[in-house]
């Protein structure tokens, strides 16, 4: 069930994806409201695919990687869908669909067995902590995207399709979404730690995975406090400073990935709570 | 606009400082050094024995991590240093920046709320305790072990009334696994379905499920002719219940019983001689011997081992003086023990002085571990299996001519002789005990066959049959065995296991006992403490190898509360900043516009 739901999925995130791009070339008519409803019923196909797992499992699906991969991409679909009713995103919305659907393309990857939940996941902290980071998450994954619009926008000035779209200011464009997305990767962080003190008396204890949401929560923090400091550095011209706050916002995200993902390849992971038990 | 508007009362000679600590650059750059410190702080492994960080890193760099304290960076000085500054930075900024505006709002909030978390954290590292408990049920404990185990009291007494674990019911999967290919896959238990593993030669059909299986053994007599004879022995007195059980001539034939001090034995012998010297001579059983190995002259020599006596060998002379079976139970009479770790005492005189010595079975190496006057010998001792010190022996015998006897003797004298029959009782001398042999099989052998004894799932079993390059082939498989089921050609195996997390929860009812008297009672399980006095009791963890041990971690921390006002504060502060601000901003905005009309 789960398998055939995610291909079909998939599919849906491929033909949205191609007709965002179409509605920027050639700009059709049937596309123009068009493309974000096929977004839209690829997104209805993978909250099935989220609730379906919900019911199958009997608990909130974040709790291996399949599930939370399933989630993770339902919440870019859903933060995406909310940023474009704010502020017109247009072709981002390709691009969302492109990392949906690699997402769903790496959760069909991996182990999709039920497994019972341990102990101390067996909590609404879990369902709060993980919802409030994946649409944090979900917003800094779609920022990583316009700060690469940008910086792709600005090595190639024209005839590209970041051109169509030129009404877009990208710079100030990833700062809102950051906005959006920076209080609830806080919420996150903090009912983690709230959970961690009811279910072990520690707040925090520098778990890997703790420590690296930390890294990712400062590197947002210099983000955000880039605009006060930067005109203060003379070395960093008054052009440079969004190419170096793009740069900033994709060292950020890889750090993003890397707390969600790559704590595995860590030294000290085998002594954390947090990592993913793929087997 | 780029010049920090300088604080007008501030003193000259402060500016500086004031300046340094007041600009958004130094707190980047706090926040920029803290973020390197985690990440040096994931990347090196923490907290680990200084010879770990020897192995892992060399002599070199290890002694480097150490100076630095990267091996301890979020407990390290300089890490602490860095936190204090970013104090310092947060409380200047904020004074520095605050113009009681209302759109400041959020930027007070979060910065304080910073504050908060650190001085909060800073109070809890201070007077907090922390620490794990392992309680059994029933017990009172008034102490906890902290993380570097040294004890703590607590202020009054904690008891375990009751420990319970809850498990999922258990789930399980059949694997089949290619040994050339080292390829495992899940077989689905899909019963009379041939089902072939895929890119193999080998197809497996469940032939039966049983969800609740057990393995019954049953004793049968395979035909009339004497291959394998064996009797079934029941043996009673007045006052302890009855023992019975086969006896197989050729395979187990002995019972010792060291609480009647009292030996059985079944023997079948050919000839009549045979029986004649079995039913007149009392030879006991096998004894333990000592052998003396001369590593330079490559001679050796086997002694039995007889209490008193002396025995030698070249130069060496050896007095044996004392056999146990368990060296750690030696005090008690031979007959009350069991072989364990057995051992015999001796007195070796050799070139290099007299010396007492233990030399253990099981233990062969123990004197070459040990320092020893004589060296240059080894001595090693065998105590075979039925090796034994009781007093009384019973022995059924079954001769040619369908002859039929037993012995009963006693302290190597033969008490008893007498024809036996089946199933009569037999007066073992005035001993109060009673002899039957209820069964005969000339040719006994043991049936298994496997029985379902529920609908549950609690041991569940496939009769597979695999067939492949080597044949059929049939048989039961067992969960949770031990050991694969190979197939014929030792290259196919199926195990059949349990999978997954089967802990679904613990719960300890805790009462705490505070001056006598029950002050606090709850049930607490993960996710949900009890707390009482300023300390608080999580259930975290359970004794594998006892289920009534319950663990459980404590924690006393006075500056919680400070960081959860922190956490609320951050939360609402940056919520403000990023969601209420704009909102605000546009409502003043508005309010000015039509003041302005």
């Amino acid at each position: 069930m789960g398998y055939v739901t995610i291909n079909i999925t998939l599919v849906a995130f491929i033909v949205a994806s191609v007709a965002y791009v179409m509605k920027e070339v050639w700009k059709p008519e049937i596309l123009r409201k068009g493309s974000i409803a096929i977004f839209i019923v690829a997104f209805a196909l993978n909250t099935v695919l989220v609730i379906n797992r919900w019911m199958e499992s009997g608990h909130a699906p974040f709790s291996n990687l399949y599930e939370s991969l399933i989630f993770y991409a339902w919440s870019v679909g859903f933060v995406y869908l909310v940023l474009e009713y704010m502020y017109s995103l247009r072709i981002v919305g390709a691009l969302a669909a492109v990392m949906i659907m690699l997402t769903l393309l790496y959760a069909s990857t991996s182990d999709e067995t039920i497994r019972p939940l341990m102990p101390a996941l067996q909590s609404n902290w879990l369902t709060v902590h993980v919802i409030t980071y994946f649409i944090g998450y979900a917003a800094l994954g779609i920022s990583f995207i316009t700060a690469i619009l940008y910086l792709i926008g600005r090595t190639r000035p024209s005839g590209t399709i970041i051109a169509a779209a030129s009404g877009i200011d990208f710079e100030k464009l990833s700062y809102k979404i950051v906005a959006f997305g920076f209080p609830f990767l806080t919420l996150g962080m903090v009912t983690g730690a709230v959970w961690a003190n009811k279910a072990w008396g520690t707040y925090w204890s520098w778990d890997p995975k703790e420590t690296w949401s930390l890294i990712t929560w400062l590197i947002y923090l210099v983000y955000l406090h880039s605009p006060l400091v930067l005109p203060k550095l003379s070395i960093i011209s008054k052009e440079k400073r969004p190419v170096f706050q793009s740069v900033c916002l994709v060292v950020a995200f890889s750090a993003v990935i890397f707390t969600y993902l790559g704590l595995s390849y860590l030294p000290s992971a085998s002594d954390s709570a947090h990592v993913y038990q793929n087997q | 606009m780029a010049k920090v508007v300088k604080n007008a009362g501030a003193p000259a000679n402060d500016s500086l400082l004031w300046n340094l600590f007041t600009s958004v650059k130094l707190a980047v750059v706090l926040i920029f050094l803290m973020a390197l410190a985690c990440v040096l702080g994931t990347f090196i492994v923490q907290d680990k024995l200084p010879q770990e960080y020897v192995t892992r890193y060399g002599e070199s760099l290890a002694s480097f991590l150490q100076f630095f304290q990267l091996t301890h960076v979020f407990q390290s000085h300089w890490f602490i240093l860095l936190l204090l500054m970013l104090c310092v930075n947060l409380v200047c900024c904020t004074i520095e920046r605050w113009r009681g505006d209302i759109l400041q709002l959020g930027f007070v909030l979060t910065h304080t709320s910073i504050i908060l978390i650190l001085i909060g954290s800073i109070i809890g590292l201070g007077f907090g305790q922390k620490g794990v408990i392992w309680i059994a049920e029933g017990q009172k404990i008034q102490q906890f072990t902290r993380h570097d185990a040294s004890t703590a009291p607590l202020p009054f007494e904690l008891e375990l009334v009751k420990f319970i674990t809850e498990k999922h019911d258990p789930k399980f999967e059949l694997l089949t696994y290619i040994k050339d290919k080292h390829s495992e896959k899940v077989l689905p238990i899909d019963v009379r379905t041939p089902q072939h593993i895929s890119r193999s030669p080998y197809t497996v059909t469940i032939k039966e499920y049983i969800p609740d299986a057990a393995l019954l053994e049953e004793a049968v007599n395979n035909s009339d002719a004497s291959e394998n004879p064996a009797v079934f022995v029941q043996l009673y007195n007045s006052k302890e219940p009855a023992v019975e059980g086969w006896l197989v001539a050729k395979d187990r034939n002995t019972y010792v019983d060291n609480k009647r001090d009292l030996k059985l034995e079944y023997r079948w012998l050919n000839s009549a001689e045979a029986l004649d010297k079995a039913t007149t001579q009392t030879g006991t059983s096998e004894k333990p011997t000592l052998t003396i190995t001369l590593e330079e002259k490559k001679t050796s020599k086997v002694f039995p081992v007889e209490i008193g006596q002396s025995v030698s060998l070249e130069e060496y002379n050896v007095k044996f003086l004392e056999f146990v079976l368990d060296f750690t139970q030696k005090n008690l009479p031979m007959n009350q023990q069991q072989l364990v770790n057995p051992a015999v005492r001796i007195e070796l005189q050799g070139p290099q002085g007299t010396e007492s010595r233990w030399v253990f079975a099981y233990f062969p190496d123990w004197d070459q571990m040990h320092p020893t006057k004589n060296k240059g010998l080894k001595l090693t001792c065998n105590v075979p299996q039925n090796t034994s010190f009781v007093g009384q022996q019973i022995r059924i015998l079954h001769g040619p001519d369908n002859k039929r006897l037993f012995t009963y003797i006693k302290d190597d004298k033969i008490i008893q002789t007498a024809n036996w029959e089946l199933e009569k009782k037999y007066d073992i001398g005035g001993t109060g005990h009673q002899l039957a042999i209820a069964k005969f099989y000339p040719n006994f052998g043991i049936k298994q066959s496997v029985v379902k004894r529920s609908d549950a799932l609690v041991k569940p079993a496939v009769h597979v049959e695999i067939t492949g390059p080597a044949g059929t082939f049939t048989d039961w498989v067992f969960a949770d065995e031990e050991d694969a089921t190979p197939y014929t050609d030792g290259n196919f195996f199926l195990l059949y296991k349990q999978f997954g997390e089967n802990i679904k929860d613990w719960k300890s009812t805790l009462r705490v006992i505070d001056g006598g008297e029950v002050v606090a009672e709850k049930t607490i399980e993960v996710n949900d403490p009890l707390k009482y006095g300023g300390y608080a009791f999580y259930q975290s963890s359970y004794d594998p190898e006892n289920p009534k041990i319950s663990g459980l971690q404590v924690a006393r921390d006075p500056g919680v509360s400070l960081v959860y006002v922190g956490f609320s504060t951050l939360c609402f502060g940056i919520i403000f900043i990023f969601y209420l601000k704009p909102l605000v901003r546009r409502k003043i905005q508005t309010m000015k516009a039509e003041e302005e009309k």
